[in-house]
């Protein structure tokens, strides 16, 4: 029943008129209600707030105004605001009293207004019952004289939080959605709402674009590959036929595509950051994350309901524990960077964890980055910091581990075999040197003992005796083997950790209390252990955390949801609508219950304008990690809440709403507009859509697109992390992790392993491949809602003189050569399955007149063979010395190795047909999609 | 967010620089758009890389930052305690265990192996083994700051700390924050360089990266060994006449697409960065080339020797990039992580940047750079008054200390020859003119024009900005 009840919490419905309180004047109503509520956000933080006294100024009082600070006189003069300081510094008149001293909290001309009148009014004061009265007295409307509203939440830290008014447009996002209707329904409702915004500023709709150019960028956008030459003809041929209906059955087919759920996965991990790796310190392998990537992939491709795979990655575990996949699935509850080693505190790391997966299930289900309101009320969302430790209390249940997880028979487990040699040789290589050392020392250690007549104790027994009453700590060790005994140490340790590669772990949750472990290792804790037993059953007790500080226990909590969301939990109460279970289990399935109802609107926004985002390059609301009131406003609202509506009615199915925006005339549009010296005037960041954006290839597009066009692409699904070839000073380059330096990156053995889609390759944080990184393939560390695509001179460099691209351009000299005869129709054969066109008379004049000079200048040169070292040597400093050591690393893939094409192997007609491929792949007709 | 908004036409007003042209537009136009709904924010005109006027007046353009990774001693470099000394061993009992873990076990004070000496006309007092930054000239420029407090105790979250202003990281580094404020003079070379020791410290490329600023602030990494660049040279079997003929062919193709898609801006700004490359494959390795420099100077940086080589070379280009127009240089320094046998250790780290960065001092103060030039030095958090037994074994060392630690600066408006600062009697946490990391970061912004208040980006739908929240001038640190 108090679900109709929260309903109706933001309904702007009638109201009782306001009448003042008794005896509140005007002056007090305006000082209660809008002049002080700006003074406390403003100033109290430095003047009174917690003793906080800057300046021997203290605003928490009246009569501290009048009082003023050193050195400040006449602060306020009631009555007088022309004559008082306040006016002065709030105004930034003075250069050396600017207040507040920041341009972000400065106050704006409507704010110095409330000020200069409450000076006026007498700067009046009225006490708390007066304030608590007025304020009680005005939250009975909801909406103000300036058109502002109320917004029921659990409660700010202060009043003046909590009856505070947002403008509506501020709080767009937390309002119903409701369906509107279609304003014609001849046209395609999506168009209808574009249509109506360009009515509505006079400017036409633009032209489609040419059936070629759609369906290279329909390929692109649904599967991240370029279309292939031969089906793109037959396309052309059914579009000529019957364009509406050939449309639709090839997006269909495309939907269809394996590549499809590959290519969305990807959005999908830029937003939770996914990684094999945990990054900080260590960057301990996250063992068989890629369960989780596939498990993303295979939900896309299935078109499992979009709540439905909410709720499997907040609270799979919770859903069916028996279920491997939904084990795999809470892996989302894990892809933050996160270590937690002997050198933390436990409870700040615990923190940690639990503020990342707060922060990210907000910005990821929610767009709502919940980091805002950690230290505080929320500064401009209705969101009181008791929201944020409710919310955060739904997890303080959840413990991260690794579990046990049965492999599913639809998971790539093939390439085990061909990778446990390469583990295991380099598992053997360290333990064998760690012995020699360890046994150099342990000889020595006997000396010493022997000498002294005693008898000797191994490492472990000998560990708690004095310092006079054993050996030296590296007994026998010269200074360089100090330093090799250390990586040994960490090597044996790193690779040992790398089998678990091939057990059927899953990087996931369990609910229990909460017991300090370091991250290397997060299982099920042992219940035969007496201590272990008592903290899983332990209830974690949850309060808000003042200024987001474990040290700093405020008032206590129980699990709960974002408040202002009119929406109630399936187990709130008529006191607490908003509450989730407060036992050990199920508070996250409640929470993503809660986040899956269809009535959430926040869910069902962004979910949808993330879609919209990656289809037009920029979402209705331009931020889709953030609705809230510093976030873009959303363009075409009714549209977003049209789709967000139909959206549930299809059944929270992602692949029809792909189909819905697909088929839009608006997303067919040309980039080329008639009227586009108007727009460029009118609308110059094409608010309106009236055209479309060309864009350029995500570093993935590109990179799958080049192994595509050599034919060097294998497109095996899923498994293991592929290792490409990067490049190798980068590969092999130091890096140092917690007491040693991290393995060198190794590539897979064989071409097919190596050239698998980029979203398969590993994925380590503290090592990036350059050739993604330069083309804005974002850090694994922040959320990321949309890629960055500037044009940098580096991104040069890599395209034109990086091994991977020539590597490229050598492939594809191999594969033309073996394809076509003449040079001529070489040429033509590489436009053909690079641009699927033929070569212009003039593109085909000066391409063949560069490939002969190119082949007399490779007539003229020997290209060598590129060298694989086997093994290389690592310097570091140590820090027990201070001085740098050598020791040899194994690059036991090297040994052999099966390379891809050089150079040194290919003729001089081959390199120059390396030279023309290696041209067009630079073009921009390929970087960009149109 | 470039994406949002596509100029119609890219005027390509002048020739396009290193790390980028008029592509970011996108960003440029749309940070611009937003400032003018915030009022003071900065925002940045021209192309990405084009100086700009600072805000406020500047005391440095520059900044080379020495960055001894590990957690440099405090204790053992230029804040003694000759208190620790006289509690040499002595059990030690830590108040609360709220902060560290390094509290278990059986602790004991550690005093300083080292003696002190006091140097310059300040008399500030340094560590024996800085035999060349005690030397009056040198010593007499710095700014010992004793002040400082990290938060974190880990090294990744504390190196992103100093470098970012965010202790996990993803932020765009203090080097990415000047060059976007300040641009750069010289086009044709990096504006914000990044050398890094033997190997990449923790945290790797996230120290140095752009966060969520324009990929044209992001700090390059120069290789001493190998390319200089990732990637600057083609092949060994492709002459640079041979790739000249390919760019000769590839840019008859971009024109005639150009030709065909006049509504596209990005491109004529991605046809322009192709020339660019190729001079700076010419430039760059020039750049580098020690060759150049006297044979004095290169002993007195201490090149070719064996313990300073490293650093020396480094410190050498710095000011060689410096001196060409590069904004922003970061040195990193490894190994200073000494909890065990601090003794050997930092004294063998003390020398080997110290004799590279007292000429570094004096070569920027002799060519009349010093004065625009902020030279810093730091690490990313102290170490602790006292240590622990590690394997059973007392050996002589220190742990993380987030309460104090060293810096110093010289040049750049800072006051020379001052010790800002203090800490308590045992080192263990910073009593006097306290302040956090932000406001170290405030403070150099602020010598290099910059209003950290100001230089603001929007991203996620919020300005950032890279003391996170505001912080505060450090005023005793100014001349």
């Amino acid at each position: 029943m108090n679900r109709f009840l929260s309903r109706s919490l933001l309904s702007l419905s009638a109201l009782a008129t306001f009448t003042a309180a008794h005896a509140a004047t005007d002056a007090e109503i305006h000082a209660t209600l809008k002049a002080l509520p700006v003074l406390t956000e403003k100033c109290i933080s430095c003047h009174g707030k917690e003793g906080k006294i800057k300046g021997g100024l203290n605003l928490m009082t009246r009569q501290g105004y009048l009082d003023g600070g050193d050195e400040i006189e006449n602060l306020l003069i009631p009555g007088k605001a022309s004559e008082s300081f306040l006016m002065t510094v709030i105004k930034w008149e003075d250069e050396d009293y600017e207040m507040p001293p920041k341009s972000n909290d400065r106050l704006n001309e409507e704010q110095i207004g409330y000020i200069e009148q409450w000076i006026n009014d007498g700067a009046p004061w009225p006490s708390e019952e007066k304030m608590t009265e007025i304020r009680e007295e005005d939250a009975k409307r909801e909406v103000d004289s300036e058109g502002r509203v109320l917004v029921k939440t659990s409660g700010g830290e202060d009043d003046s939080w909590t009856y505070r008014r947002y403008e509506p447009s501020d709080i767009w996002a937390f309002q119903p959605v409701v369906k509107p209707a279609v304003r014609s329904e001849d046209r395609h409702p999506v168009d209808s709402f574009i249509q109506a915004r360009l009515d509505e500023a006079g400017f036409e709709r633009g032209p489609r674009a040419d059936n070629r150019t759609l369906l290279r960028r329909l390929s692109y956008t649904l599967t991240g590959l370029p279309p292939e030459p031969g089906q793109l003809s037959t396309w052309l041929q059914r579009l000529e036929n019957d364009f509406q209906n050939e449309w639709d059955r090839i997006v269909d087919e495309l939907l269809a595509s394996p590549a499809y759920g590959e290519r969305w996965a990807q959005h999908w991990l830029d937003v939770v950051r996914y990684a094999d790796t945990a990054g900080f310190s260590n960057d301990f392998e996250l063992s068989n994350a890629w369960r989780y990537r596939d498990y993303v992939i295979r939900s896309l491709n299935e078109d499992k309901p979009y709540n439905q795979f909410v709720k499997e990655q907040l609270a799979g575990d919770e859903m069916d524990p028996d279920d491997p996949e939904m084990r795999v699935a809470t892996g989302f509850l894990r892809m933050g960077p996160w270590e937690h080693t002997a050198m933390l505190v436990g409870e700040v790391s615990r923190q940690q964890y639990l503020d990342d997966v707060v922060d990210n299930v907000g910005q990821t289900f929610l767009s709502q980055p919940m980091s805002c309101c950690k230290c505080h009320d929320h500064k401009f969302d209705p969101i009181p910091i008791k929201d944020y430790y409710r919310m955060y209390a739904a997890f303080s249940t959840t413990q991260p581990a690794e579990m046990e997880t049965p492999y599913l028979e639809e998971e790539n487990t093939e390439s085990f075999e061909k990778n446990k040699g390469h583990v295991e040789r380099l598992h053997t290589y360290a333990r064998s040197e760690l012995d020699k050392l360890n046994h150099k020392r342990e000889e020595a250690a006997k000396a010493w003992y022997r000498q002294r007549g005693m008898a000797y104790k191994d490492l472990q027994a000998r560990a708690k005796d004095p310092d006079d009453e054993k050996p030296p700590r590296h007994a026998g060790l010269t200074v360089q083997e100090e330093g090799q005994l250390k990586v040994r140490e960490q090597d044996t340790w790193i690779w040992n950790r790398r089998r678990e590669r091939f057990q059927p772990l899953a990087q996931t949750v369990y609910n229990g209390g909460y017991r300090t472990r370091p991250s290397k290792e997060l299982r099920f804790p042992d219940l035969k252990n007496h201590d272990h037993k008592k903290a899983h059953e332990t209830l974690p007790e949850d309060h808000i955390l003042g200024g987001g500080s474990i040290h700093s226990l405020k008032e206590k909590v129980t699990p709960g949801v974002l408040s202002a969301v009119a929406v109630p939990t399936d187990t709130g109460s008529a006191e607490d609508p908003w509450a989730l279970p407060a036992g050990m289990e199920k508070r996250r399935l409640e929470l993503a219950k809660w986040i899956a109802d269809e009535r959430n609107p926040l869910t069902t926004r962004s979910i949808v304008n993330r879609v919209w985002a990656n289809h037009f390059g920029r979402g209705i609301a331009g931020n889709p990690n953030n609705f809230g009131a510093t976030g873009k406003k959303p363009t075409h609202p009714l549209l977003l809440d049209y789709l967000a509506a139909r959206f549930v009615e299809d059944g929270w199915s992602l692949k029809k709403l792909h189909k819905l925006l697909l088929t839009s005339h608006v997303w067919m549009q040309d980039i080329g507009h008639p009227q586009m010296e108007q727009l460029a005037l009118k609308d110059p960041n094409n608010a309106l859509l009236a055209y479309a954006q060309p864009r350029r290839l995500t570093a993935e597009e590109m990179r799958d697109s080049l192994l595509t066009f050599t034919g060097e692409l294998n497109p095996e699904a899923g498994g293991l992390p592929a290792r490409p070839e990067i490049n190798r000073e980068v590969a092999l380059g130091p890096r140092m992790i917690q007491f040693s330096l991290a393995p060198a990156y190794q590539p897979n053995r064989t071409p097919e392993e190596r050239n698998r889609r980029s979203i398969y390759s590993y994925r380590i944080r503290g090592l990036v491949d350059p050739l993604m990184e330069v083309f804005n393939k974002p850090n694994a560390d922040d959320s990321c809602e949309m890629r960055d695509s500037p044009s940098v001179t580096p991104q040069v460099f890599t395209l034109l003189n990086s091994e991977a691209i020539t590597n490229r351009s050598l492939a594809m000299a191999r594969r033309l050569s073996r394809e076509a005869e003449t040079p001529e129709a070489q040429i033509a054969r590489a436009f053909h399955l690079i641009f699927t066109r033929q070569p212009s008379s003039q593109e085909k004049t000066s391409l063949l007149d560069h490939y002969e000079k190119m082949v007399a200048y490779h007539r003229g040169v020997k290209p060598e063979p590129v060298e694989f070292p086997k093994e290389i040597t690592r310097s570091l400093v140590e820090e027990f010395s201070g001085e740098p050591f050598q020791y040899q690393e194994l690059l036991d893939i090297y040994h052999d190795y099966t390379a891809d094409p050089m150079a040194s192997d290919l003729s001089p007609e081959q390199r120059a047909l390396a030279d023309i491929s290696l041209v067009l792949f630079n073009t921009n007709e390929f970087m960009y999609v149109y | 967010m470039s994406i949002c908004s596509r100029p119609l036409s890219t005027p390509l007003s002048r020739r396009n620089f290193l790390y980028g042209t008029g592509a970011s537009l996108g960003s440029v136009a749309f940070s611009a758009l937003s400032a003018a709904d915030n009022y003071d924010t900065f925002a940045r005109v021209g192309e990405p890389m084009e100086p700009q006027i600072p805000q406020l007046p500047a005391r440095a353009k520059n900044v080379i930052m020495l960055f001894m990774e590990g957690g440099p001693s405090h204790i053992e470099t230029f804040d003694p305690k000759p208190e620790l000394k006289k509690r040499h061993l002595q059990d030690f009992v830590r108040p609360d265990d709220k902060f560290t873990r390094e509290t278990n076990s059986n602790r004991f004070f550690v005093g300083s192996p080292y003696d002190y000496v006091r140097a310059g006309k300040a008399g500030i007092p340094m560590c024996e083994h800085f035999k060349h930054l005690q030397a009056q000239d040198v010593a007499d420029e710095l700014c010992v700051y004793r002040g400082c407090q990290a938060e974190s105790v880990n090294h990744p979250t504390a190196l992103y700390h100093m470098n970012t202003g965010n202790r996990f990281g993803g932020d765009p580094a203090i080097g990415s924050w000047v060059t976007y404020g300040l641009g750069t003079e010289n086009q044709n070379i990096p504006g914000y360089v990044v050398m890094t020791e033997l190997a990449a410290p923790q945290g790797g490329s996230g120290n140095w990266s752009n966060g969520f600023l324009p990929a044209n602030y992001q700090g390059t990494t120069l290789r001493s060994e190998g390319s200089p660049i990732l990637d600057l040279q083609p092949p060994q079997w492709k002459s640079r006449e041979h790739q000249r003929a390919n760019l000769d062919v590839l840019n008859k193709l971009n024109q005639a697409h150009l030709a065909d898609h006049p509504e596209h801006g990005d491109l004529a700004a991605r046809i322009e960065n192709y020339e660019l490359a190729y001079r700076m494959q010419m430039t760059v390795p020039d750049l580098l080339d020690l060759a150049k420099e006297s044979d004095k100077t290169k002993e007195d940086y201490g090149i070719g020797d064996d313990d300073t080589d490293s650093f020396g070379r480094k410190c050498l280009l710095a000011r060689r990039l410096v001196e060409q127009g590069t904004r922003f240089v970061q040195i990193f320094s490894g190994g200073w992580d000494s909890h065990d046998f601090i003794e050997r250790a930092h004294k063998k780290r003390i020398q080997s940047v110290d004799k590279p960065i007292a000429a570094l001092i004096r070569d920027l103060k002799q060519r009349g750079m010093l004065d625009d030039t902020l030279v810093v030095f730091t690490g990313e958090f102290g170490r602790t008054p006292d240590n622990t037994k590690r394997g059973g074994v007392t050996a002589l060392g220190r742990d993380h200390n987030n309460k104090a630690m060293t810096m110093f600066f010289a040049g750049g408006g800072t006051k020379a020859g001052h010790v800002v600062g203090a800490t308590d009697d045992i080192g263990a946490e910073a009593v006097d003119v306290v302040h956090p990391i932000r406001d170290v970061h405030v403070t150099m912004l602020h010598l290099l024009g910059l209003d950290d208040n100001k230089l603001k980006y929007f991203h996620g739908g919020r300005f950032k900005q890279l003391s996170q929240f505001g912080g505060e001038l450090i005023p005793e640190l100014l001349a």
